[in-house]
């Protein structure tokens, strides 16, 4: 292996190592804020990159009707739960007419906006922020439905939810988006050559956007007050509690950050992969061995297992390409006993 | 201590807990007026944290608690904590519950997540509990999980009075505090009654409670055997056998 190649499959693995950097942040954020190991998490990128590939072939996105089915299951659980409550307390009028607008009216609002504007010329940013819009509610009520019933469970109760619900998303997303895949129009066509290596101009958006929302998550998390209620979840739940930052609000938060990052990530691989409603699962299996190297706990070290992941993905692809995903997810072996030896027992719950 | 129902910031009404089949506190009453502090004794296992803990909303989620908690004469037993600090009710609970890997400045300013109203600002609720604790603002900076023992507990109490609560309740305050810091805690204590607030303290260290208390429970195996102003209790021939020691 000379010299070029070996540059051209490491700038390859920290791209997609970048990518995995994201996905394995949103994870410890929702295991450290929720206990919940968020399985889900790839449906949000295959999702996201369906439907900003329908926005740019001028298709209807059909995650819309997702949206609004699920939100129609949130609006009735709330009532539900009203219901079951009215033993103690008047219905919550209020609440209820919230959960109305976010759950009914907002969905429909969406609808409207899909059908009525022309989506196909529009810059990229606008069609990923509407992506935003579907995806970020959809997350949130999807905590609402499987998970704020029972936030109190174990985690390993929270983990066969998670599969559920993966699963029952798997089965709405082959069902809306139909088997195939598709590919997005590339960020840009700029490429320089440095030295023997050329430089595509993807990978340095890749890079640079994923910086970039590590940096915000940073700015997120140390300098706001809500950044610091996730924060503080995390570190002490009863704590959390006892100064009234919510179970629900924090879980709620946590679902919908993680549905964006999900979606971003889905957007930034979309146009140098065909990405298919199933595709994101193994994507975000790769972001979950990195959040592994970090015991679930660490952003830093889930960033570095990212990048690691990525570029044992990349050179194992040159060497031995058949047993690639093999090599990347046996780096759990090893991972887990080193952490096993090094954390020793007993201070998690 | 008036009977007057119109005085108590804060009753129970047969408030009792059960985990699972256990009977933790049965059918307890207690009443605290604004500006009282209001001490419960008792042996270790007969009730204590699971009557404050009930009182806040905040048991663990197999303990179930009966009757009413009456806030301001209004019954809050149904509320979520979240609801119960808003109103005024604050719990300083016995293991801290810190957030340790925070700066002592972001856990007291996280005291106030419920409290962003107009008119009030972070500054100035923080510079309050500077002057309270003049120690935590050298210490600002630092992560609340390298403090001794004495000042986490001055950051927990400077976190539960951030919310501006009207009922302060502290669980164990002086637990495995050496006894110099526990006196500075005491005095802190007693000197919230000038700012208003209502304490309900629970102590293993009967003496040093019942000394800046205004009145007393005595809480045995879920019940409450005795009650009476403070210096009464301290009196009392069956509660210096029992907690205050023979040397009294």
């Amino acid at each position: 292996m000379d010299f070029g190649i070996f540059a051209v499959l490491a700038q390859d693995g920290i791209t997609n190592g970048a990518v995995y950097a994201l996905l394995a942040m949103a994870l410890v954020l929702v295991f450290s804020v929720t206990r919940i190991i968020f399985l889900p998490q790839g449906e949000f990128i295959g999702f996201g990159a369906l439907t900003v590939a329908a926005l740019q072939s001028g298709q209807f996105p059909r995650l819309v009707w997702m949206l609004m089915a699920v939100g129609v299951l949130t609006f009735l659980v709330e009532i539900g739960s009203a219901l079951r409550q009215r033993r103690y307390k008047p219905l919550p009028r209020r609440h209820l007419m919230w959960s109305g607008i976010e759950n009914l009216a907002y969905p429909t609002l969406v609808w409207v906006l899909a059908r009525g504007l022309e989506w196909q010329g529009m810059p990229m940013v606008v069609q990923i922020l509407f992506t935003l819009g579907i995806t970020v509610p959809l997350g949130i009520m999807l905590y609402r439905v499987a998970f704020q019933p029972m936030a109190e469970a174990s985690v390993l109760v929270l983990l066969i939810v998670a599969v559920g619900v993966h699963f029952a998303m798997l089965g709405m997303g082959l069902f809306i988006f139909g088997p195939e895949g598709s590919t997005t129009q590339a960020f840009t066509d700029w490429s320089a050559e440095i030295g023997a290596l050329l430089v595509s101009g993807q990978s340095v958006v890749v890079l640079g956007v994923s910086a970039c929302l590590i940096a915000l998550l940073y700015l997120f998390f140390d300098r706001s007050l809500y950044g610091k209620a996730l924060r503080a979840t995390a570190v002490n739940r009863k704590g959390a509690q006892l100064v009234g930052i919510g179970t629900t609000q924090a879980g709620r938060m946590a679902f919908g950050l993680a549905a964006a990052l999900g979606t971003l990530a889905g957007t930034l691989i979309a146009p140098l992969n065909t990405v298919g409603y199933d595709t994101g699962f193994v994507v975000a299996l790769k972001g979950f061995v990195a959040a592994i190297v970090g015991g679930l706990a660490s952003y830093p070290l889930a960033a570095a297992g990212a990048v690691l992941v990525g570029l044992l993905e990349s050179y194992s692809s040159f060497w031995a390409s058949a047993y690639k995903e093999v090599i990347v997810f046996t780096l759990i072996i090893p991972v887990l006993a080193w952490r096993s030896l090094v954390s020793g027992h007993g201070d998690e719950e | 201590m008036s009977a007057d129902n119109a005085n108590a910031v804060l009753e129970t009404r047969n408030l009792s807990v059960r985990y699972g089949k256990v009977e933790a506190l049965r059918a307890t009453n207690l009443r605290l007026c604004a500006g009282q502090i209001v001490t419960v004794i008792g042996p270790n296992g007969a009730g204590k944290s699971s009557l404050l803990n009930a009182i806040m909303g905040a048991l663990p989620t197999n303990g179930q608690a009966e009757g009413e908690v009456l806030y301001q004469g209004h019954d809050v037993s149904h509320h979520a904590i979240e609801l119960r600090l808003g109103k005024g009710l604050a719990l300083v609970p016995e293991k801290r519950e810190l957030f340790t890997s925070m700066s002592v400045e972001d856990n007291l300013v996280l005291g106030a997540y419920r409290r962003r109203k107009a008119g009030w600002s972070y500054r100035d609720g923080l510079e309050r509990i500077y002057a309270i604790f003049p120690r935590l603002k050298e210490r600002r900076h630092q992560l609340a999980g390298t403090m001794s023992g004495g000042e986490r507990q001055m950051v927990a109490i400077g976190r539960a009075l951030m919310s501006d609560p009207k009922v302060l309740m502290l669980d164990e305050p002086s637990l495995g505090l050496a006894p110099r810091v526990m006196a500075e805690v005491f005095h802190v204590i007693s000197h919230l009654r000038d700012s208003g607030v209502a304490t309900l303290l629970i102590e293993q260290n009967s003496r040093a409670a019942l000394q800046v208390s205004d009145y007393g429970y005595v809480l045995e195996v879920g019940d409450v055997t005795l009650e009476g102003p403070a210096a009464d209790l301290a009196k009392n021939p069956k509660v210096i056998e029992a907690y205050l020691g023979a040397k009294h």
